[in-house]
């Protein structure tokens, strides 16, 4: 497992939080797929993260050119996606 | 009787699709259709996951020109296509992306060299089946529904008729429900196809995807979303006014609250369709303006011994609704609640009492018991569920669930606890799983304070 920085962990609480899942946030590896084989999260998730995500970080996710799938592809491209962003 | 044509009303030079602002022909779409036919391995079954929407129509127009019936998967999960296979196991795979499952031969689209050009739309008799669509398995494997094209053509016609379409009304349609998903095939696929309609090949799912794929095509402009998307627009302040000339939500109950934050977001009517797997749309309401439903053409209800059914129109079987129902008129009428157990998550449906025996059927399980706890804090309608689980571990049970269950029935979260709170009679009410719920929660963060 490779290491987890502290926003990393931060993101990964609050994943965890919202969406009420039984596994801790330290357990999340930054490199397992958020979605299908990984944690399997769903479209349903996607959108209840991206609504915390604003209130939280004060920006909106939207994803561009790109397709959801590769910002939401693991712990940490979500995290370095929020970091480029965020305005709080 | 007269065959029904792949896509109504279009010229060849129509535009059918839109890729990023892109256009894409009514002529394009038939070559690569026909050429994909001609390239389709020989099974009766076409298992098709492609996520491009236009791809997702190629794909079913080539398996119509090669009488092959498309399967619409329930679910991603591992056990969905076990039975999938077990069921249907001469089938190949169509798919855009790497996420296939596991020993099924499979065409990567886009596929296929360049057919000769087509002189005419290919049309299809109406009884030639053409989809089959799964209910969800908590109760036992997937139930299939085999849809002909012609239910399929006459649905489509009836729905643009209800909105007020004309051959001359061009729709542009962007969606945020998958292709597979019946309400998908009826509203993103069928509908454009058959009303001189474009599809925009996308699924945005962010309020900001969602403006910019609607934004990319031309006017007027119509989504076709659920209720979880609509609020994500309204929380995100996200200005939809201008860009649409009408949304179509379905797949879970929209509140009259959260229908009129969304007309003002959107800037246009809101229009619900109640419906499900097994026929197809049913009936539409303005949620904003009431609790009354208005049958779809020429559908039929009939209440008997509190029992409802549905017939007629596209609906090609009689079908018994699992709600109860309270007619408003001859084609009009309210819904008063589930006459089930029924629970639906993201479309799909499931028996609280199937996963309830589900549960208590996982080694080192006691006793155990699902629920859906309340708004406003669960949104989605996930359910959630307690386990006596002496003998093992909330992984080792979730592991055990996910063997049968489609994922978006897991629990969440899965408290483990000493008992249940159950009656003197052995009855569990809602109200005692919630406060235990609360207590259970409160627990959790006193234990996190304490161990900071």
């Amino acid at each position: 497992m490779s290491q987890t920085t502290a926003f990393e962990l931060e993101l990964a609480e609050l994943i965890v939080d919202e969406l009420n899942l039984e596994i801790t946030p330290e357990s999340i590896d930054p490199d397992t797929p958020l979605f299908g084989g990984g944690l399997e999260l769903d479209s349903i998730d996607v959108l209840e993260i991206a609504l915390a995500v604003s209130k939280i970080y004060g920006f909106k996710l939207s994803s561009d050119d790109a397709d959801n799938e590769r910002i939401f592809a693991s712990l940490r491209a979500l995290t370095s996606h929020i970091e480029k962003h965020r305005t709080r | 009787m007269r065959n029904l044509p792949l896509i109504g009303m279009h010229a060849t030079d129509d535009v059918v699709a839109w890729r990023r602002g892109e256009p894409i022909s009514a002529a394009e779409l038939i070559e690569a259709a026909a050429a994909l036919a001609t390239t389709l391995p020989s099974r009766r079954y076409v298992l098709n996951l492609c996520r491009d929407r236009y791809r997702f129509i190629v794909g079913l127009g080539a398996a119509m020109i090669a009488r092959r019936v498309t399967l619409l998967p329930p679910g991603h999960g591992d056990a969905a296509m076990r039975d999938i296979r077990r069921d249907f196991g001469d089938l190949c795979c169509l798919a855009d992306h790497e996420d296939i499952p596991a020993g099924i031969e499979t065409v990567r689209a886009p596929a296929g060299t360049r057919a000769p050009a087509l002189r005419e739309i290919p049309a299809f008799p109406g009884e030639q089946p053409a989809a089959i669509v799964f209910t969800s398995g908590s109760t036992g494997p997937p139930t299939p529904h085999v849809k002909s094209w012609g239910s399929l053509v006459h649905g489509a016609l009836a729905l643009g008729r209800h909105l007020g379409w004309t051959p001359t009304s061009r729709p542009s349609i962007a969606g945020t429900v998958p292709a597979q998903h019946m309400f998908g095939l009826e509203t993103t696929v069928m509908l454009p196809l058959q009303w001189r309609g474009a599809a925009d090949a996308g699924r945005p799912l962010l309020p900001y995807d969602i403006k910019a794929a609607v934004d990319a095509t031309p006017a007027p402009r119509w989504l076709m979303t659920t209720p979880l998307h609509l609020h994500a627009c309204v929380s995100d302040g996200i200005d939809l006014r201008g860009s649409l000339r009408g949304v179509i939500s379905s797949t879970m109950p929209l509140d009259a609250g959260l229908a009129r934050s969304a007309e003002e977001t959107c800037g246009c009517p809101v229009e619900e369709i109640y419906g499900c797997s097994e026929t197809g749309m049913i009936a539409m309401r303005r949620s904003a303006s009431g609790p009354t439903w208005t049958l779809c053409e020429d559908v039929r209800m009939e209440t008997q011994d509190g029992a409802t059914r549905v017939a007629g129109g596209h609906i090609e079987q009689p079908f018994a609704l699992a709600d109860l129902v309270e007619m408003a008129g001859p084609d009009s009428f309210r819904l008063l609640g589930r006459a089930s157990d029924l629970i639906k998550v993201a479309g799909k449906r499931a028996s609280l009492e199937a996963l309830n025996a589900r549960l208590r059927k996982v080694p080192g399980v006691s006793d155990g018991v699902f629920y859906v706890p309340s708004l406003p804090e669960n949104r989605t309608g996930r359910p959630a569920a307690f386990a006596v689980a002496p003998g093992t571990t909330a992984a080792a049970i979730l592991a055990a669930l996910r063997e049968d269950l489609d994922p978006v029935f897991l629990p969440r979260p899965l408290y483990l606890v000493d008992a249940l709170p159950r009656t003197a009679n052995g009855k569990i009410t809602l109200d005692e799983l919630e406060a235990l719920a609360r207590s259970m929660s409160a627990r959790r963060y006193s234990d996190e304070l304490s161990a900071r």
